[in-house]
């Protein structure tokens, strides 16, 4: 709603005799904002307020939600089609969220039908389209963006910035202006200023996270925190001051008069004082907060919030690191039964804030990157983009952004990203920190979805990505009961296994969760179980696995063949002797399906390389396995002779 | 059209042969095999060369890398050598072959759509919408519905086209009346698709087809004889021995796909002929009303088709695998058994059910 404001804002001062029309949601914000703003407008009769009913989609899973949304859509079209056919706008401006569904759809059916052509422009404020916004980019005339990367078509998208309110950007930004408000606010002047803010209501995970850094960061006597712990609305559970004074009253280890350097606040009246005297600001990744920060010259530390549509802060806050203008730290998200709770690694963020309060050079090189994405001349270029669309002028010239480094990992879906941390396993590519750490954040978030796709995908990939941090997750997703049943769905289980056995840790409670994998009631979470007890023995000292032999042998006779087939190889892999398997080999002899016949050959063949039994004894007993075999395979001599010419490298026909 | 001159030919005194469906079915046969053995290699090179070739698609550990690559789109053998010889030996203005005409084209149609979308997506999943496949399905399983229960055109006798025969019993057991029509379209869809679940294996579709064909062309025969369908207590269907004619032409044809698309297969069937072939079975068993009959005589692919709603709905909806693999034959794939093996095992297994489907005639 600020960005639309203000972009009437100006062209209000460009044309004055102007008309508009805001089209809003009843009972929302604009509700008492709008009448406020636009008080004159709305009395000289220039300006109107409207509503259309409107909602956020809200999925398809739930078809009565899914009815009501569309009913209520339609009904906001209907009524958007009045108004605009009454008010004939000659331009459009939507600046996102679904409060502007009804009137753009209502605008694209009336040029379709030849009624009236809106030209409509669309402002993107975040770094990745809104659903909305992704939806009507086809039939806009222009999408301005605010970050450099945002996706759009190139003939459509025009970067102009985000329109940062005057009033939160300090006008100078030397050190004499430093100094000013830092005498306004009472800090020292040699003071190492962190400013750490979640929004007006609070962030819970900023707020806990910054308290649980404060005795780190309290043990440098010369940092003072300015803490927003944001104030309690009605209707909002969350009271951030009381939670930070609550959670501080449990800290041990902060040293002696550090209250006099912490400033806990709920509501600051003048922001751009706060960021002229702060040295590093740790904030959201909201497309407001960050263009703020860019606009300050502050270095930032940037902690998105997850589990958003489109995942938009993450991706908002990434732009700014690519162009080295922040540093992020990412939200892991925990299911606490049902519900998902956020939290930040607070050592994590200790860390990265000394360390850029000890490297004034690195900040300089930050804020000046940040500098560069802001754009003091948004509303400007907005304007002249307006009156362009409606053949006033030729429009703005717009400036080229800024070339940032391209995003290897945040943009991926599961699948891809799946298919790149498999290759860095097989040594083919590497990751830097950084992608590793956004990988995992993306990780976290599969870990965390419903459904069995996406966490088994996320187990396999914590394996892959050897994220050995990760390990009790993919215990407790393998073994964890509630209630005597399996916390996680089958494939979940299976996959958590596969995880185990490629992450390669072999400590007790690994050792402790594949024992009850082997008589897990899924065939094959149990398959997995005992490949990843394979695995793993490879690599583990000898005898580490003894306690399992019993259970493997009991394996040897499963219903599932894949199972037999691994606790075969597994024998083969930590049988002490022979003596002690031999009943159980001998008794499958004839097992019905050669695999497992294979399986009990290539035990063997182990066992004799770890020298447990002799090469003739291998060789006898294997002989009694063979059977006649159903195991022939065709080999296409055509294909093959192919795939060997010169030039295929393996790459098939 | 060998069937208007032997018309004529009767009318001018000449001799009475090729008037007898037997004569006919016995010719179609030999004609669509025939013509889809020489046919054949130039559809399948004609089909390389416009790069209508099978893409690979990985299920769980089972690697078709060795199956990429091969034409597809065999059904154009089918179609030439089954419709071909359709066209030289039945009776074209029987309104029963007209319709099962129109199915096998309307099905060839979708499913050569369906394949052409894989082969220019570039993978076996790019396939037409599921929408726009069921639809299509749907429009023609009414059309059929139409085509039986409607009195000016239907093939039935005045009352009869509502009722409902089950195997095993002598009268029909319901008379369900306009729930008729969406039992067509169910019937219709169910085997198009079951035949395209079977085709996972060089051969395992064709054959179980042929089966299909072979013992609904030998109830055409009887329904459409006075003498045999009184003897086993049929009711005489005037004009059903022309469907008999049909299927000997499409099981000449099947043999002759099956020359090429024996393992190592040089062709596949593609969706243009596992639809085709599957609407053609479908259409008849609901001129000849021997719906029921195709759950026995096809039992392969009623076991191919429920193994994948079991594993996705009862399995994968709850987050676990049933079936090793499913489609069915990919189990057993999956276990190490060969091809081959697999492929010859479901032949068997779809002989012995012909030969019970068959038994139903007197069983009763």
């Amino acid at each position: 709603m600020a960005p639309a404001l203000a972009i009437a804002e100006e062209v209000r001062r460009r044309h004055p005799e102007a008309s508009f029309l805001y089209v809003g949601v009843a009972g929302k914000a604009e509700a008492s904002m709008v009448p406020r703003a636009w008080e004159a407008d709305i009395a000289a009769g220039r300006a109107k307020l409207r509503f259309a009913p409107s909602r956020g989609y809200p999925g398809a899973s739930n078809p009565v939600a899914l009815a009501k949304f569309a009913l209520l859509l339609l009904v906001g079209c209907v009524k958007a089609t009045l108004m605009l056919l009454m008010f004939r706008p000659q331009v459009i401006v939507a600046t996102g969220g679904y409060v502007a569904a009804p009137s753009l759809f209502a605008a694209f059916a009336l040029s379709r039908l030849r009624l009236l052509r809106p030209r409509i422009f669309v402002h993107e404020q975040n770094a990745v389209l809104g659903r909305l916004n992704k939806l009507v980019a086809g039939f806009a005339d222009k999408v301005g963006v605010a970050f450099p990367d945002t996706p759009v078509a190139a003939s459509k998208r025009a970067y102009v910035g985000y329109p940062v309110r005057g009033s939160v950007v300090s006008t100078d930004a030397g050190p004499a202006a430093r100094a000013e408000a830092r005498e306004k606010l009472g800090l020292p002047d040699d003071a190492r200023v962190v400013f750490a803010f979640g929004g007006s209501q609070g962030a819970r995970t900023i707020n806990r996270g910054v308290v649980d850094a404060l005795p780190r960061l309290m043990a440098d006597p010369k940092v003072h925190v300015i803490h927003g712990t944001g104030k309690r609305l009605a209707g909002n559970p969350y009271d951030g001051a009381a939670d930070s004074e609550r959670r501080i009253q449990g800290l041990a280890g902060l040293p002696e008069g550090w209250r006099d350097r912490y400033h806990p606040k709920d509501f600051f009246f003048d922001m751009a004082a706060n960021y002229a005297a702060s040295d590093v600001v740790i904030c959201r990744g909201g497309a407001g907060s960050l263009a703020e920060v860019c606009a300050n010259g502050v270095a930032a530390v940037a902690i998105p919030k997850a589990n958003l549509p489109g995942d938009h802060q993450a991706f908002n806050a990434n732009v700014l690191r690519r162009a080295g203008a922040a540093e992020l730290v990412f939200e892991r998200v925990d299911l606490q039964g049902d519900e998902a709770v956020e939290s930040v690694d607070a050592d994590q963020l200790a860390d990265i804030v000394l360390g850029l309060l000890g490297n004034p050079k690195r900040r300089r090189a930050m804020v000046e990157a940040g500098r560069a994405l802001h754009r003091p001349e948004t509303l400007e270029l907005c304007g002249q983009l307006i009156e362009a669309m409606v053949g006033a002028g030729d429009g703005p010239k717009l400036l080229e952004p800024p070339k940032l480094a391209t995003d290897r990992v945040l943009g991926l879906d599961s699948g891809r990203l799946e298919g790149l941390l498999a290759r860095v396993a097989r040594g083919g590519e590497s990751l830097t920190e950084d992608e590793r750490r956004t990988a995992l954040y993306k990780i976290d978030g599969y870990l965390a979805s419903a459904g069995y796709v996406l966490p088994a995908r996320g187990c396999r990939m914590v394996g892959r990505g050897r994220y050995s941090e990760r390990v009790d997750v993919l215990i407790s997703f393998a073994t964890g009961t509630d209630g005597g049943r399996h916390r996680m769905l089958p494939i979940v289980r299976r996959d958590a296994f596969k995880g185990l056995a490629w992450l390669g840790l072999c400590s007790e409670p690994v050792r402790e969760a594949l024992a009850l994998g082997i008589t897990d009631p899924y065939f094959e979470a149990r398959a997995e179980a005992v490949v990843a007890i394979t695995a793993l023995a490879r690599e583990a000292e000898p005898g580490t696995f003894d306690a399992l032999l019993e259970p493997l042998l009991a394996c040897t006779s499963d219903d599932s063949f894949e199972v037999r087939m691994g606790a075969m190889r597994a024998l083969g892999e930590i049988a002490g002797s022979f003596d002690a398997i031999a009943d159980a080999f001998r008794g499958r002899r004839f097992d019905n399906n050669w695999q497992v016949r294979t399986a009990m050959i290539e035990a063997l063949t182990r066992l004799t390389e770890r020298g447990v039994i002799d090469p003739t004894m291998a060789s006898e007993e294997g002989h009694s396995i063979l059977r006649t075999s159903d195991g022939y395979r065709i080999v296409f001599r055509l294909k093959q002779a192919f795939n060997e010419l010169p030039g295929r490298d393996g790459k098939g026909a | 059209m060998f069937a208007w001159l032997a018309q004529l030919l009767e009318e001018a005194g000449g001799p009475t042969l090729f008037g007898y469906s037997t004569t006919r079915g016995v010719s179609a046969f030999v004609t669509a095999f025939l013509v889809g053995l020489i046919a054949g290699r130039p559809i399948i090179h004609l089909l390389y060369r416009k790069g209508m070739r099978s893409k690979e698609r990985t299920y769980g550990d089972i690697n078709t890398e060795s199956k990429a690559g091969t034409p597809v789109m065999g059904g154009f053998i089918l179609l030439v050598a089954g419709l071909g010889s359709v066209l030289l030996w039945c009776d074209l203005t029987n309104t029963r072959i007209q319709v099962l005409l129109g199915a096998c084209l309307w099905f060839a149609a979708i499913g050569f759509l369906d394949d052409r979308a894989k082969v220019r997506g570039g993978t076996a999943d790019a396939g037409m919408s599921r929408a726009a496949k069921y639809l299509s399905q749907i429009t023609a399983g009414v059309l059929l519905g139409l085509y039986i229960l409607h009195p000016a055109v239907s093939p039935f006798a005045p009352d009869t086209e509502g009722l409902l025969y089950l195997p095993f019993f002598k009268n029909p057991v319901l008379d369900i009346g306009w729930i008729y029509l969406p039992f067509t379209v169910v019937v219709i869809i169910y085997s198009a698709n079951a035949v395209n679940f079977a085709d996972g294996l060089d051969g395992l579709a064709v054959v179980p087809s042929l089966f299909v064909l072979l013992v609904f062309g030998a109830f055409a025969f009887v329904l459409g004889n006075a003498t045999l369908s009184e003897y086993l207590f049929y009711p005489y269907t005037e004009g059903a021995g022309e469907v008999m004619v049909f299927c000997a032409a499409l099981v000449g044809a099947c043999l002759a796909f099956l020359w090429f698309n024996a393992h190592p297969a040089e062709v596949f069937m593609g969706d243009t002929g596992s639809l085709m072939l599957g609407g053609a079975f479908g259409a008849v068993c609901l001129v000849l009303k021997q719906e029921a009959l195709l759950l026995i005589v096809g039992g392969i692919f009623l076991a191919e088709i429920l193994s994948t709603l079991i594993q996705e709905r009862f399995g994968l909806a709850k987050g676990k695998r049933i079936f090793f693999r499913a489609p069915l034959h990919h189990t057993y794939q999956h276990r190490g058994m060969s091809e081959t093996k697999i492929a010859v095992r479901f032949w068997i297994v779809s002989a012995i059910l012909a030969a019970i489907a068959l038994s139903t005639m007197k069983i009763r």
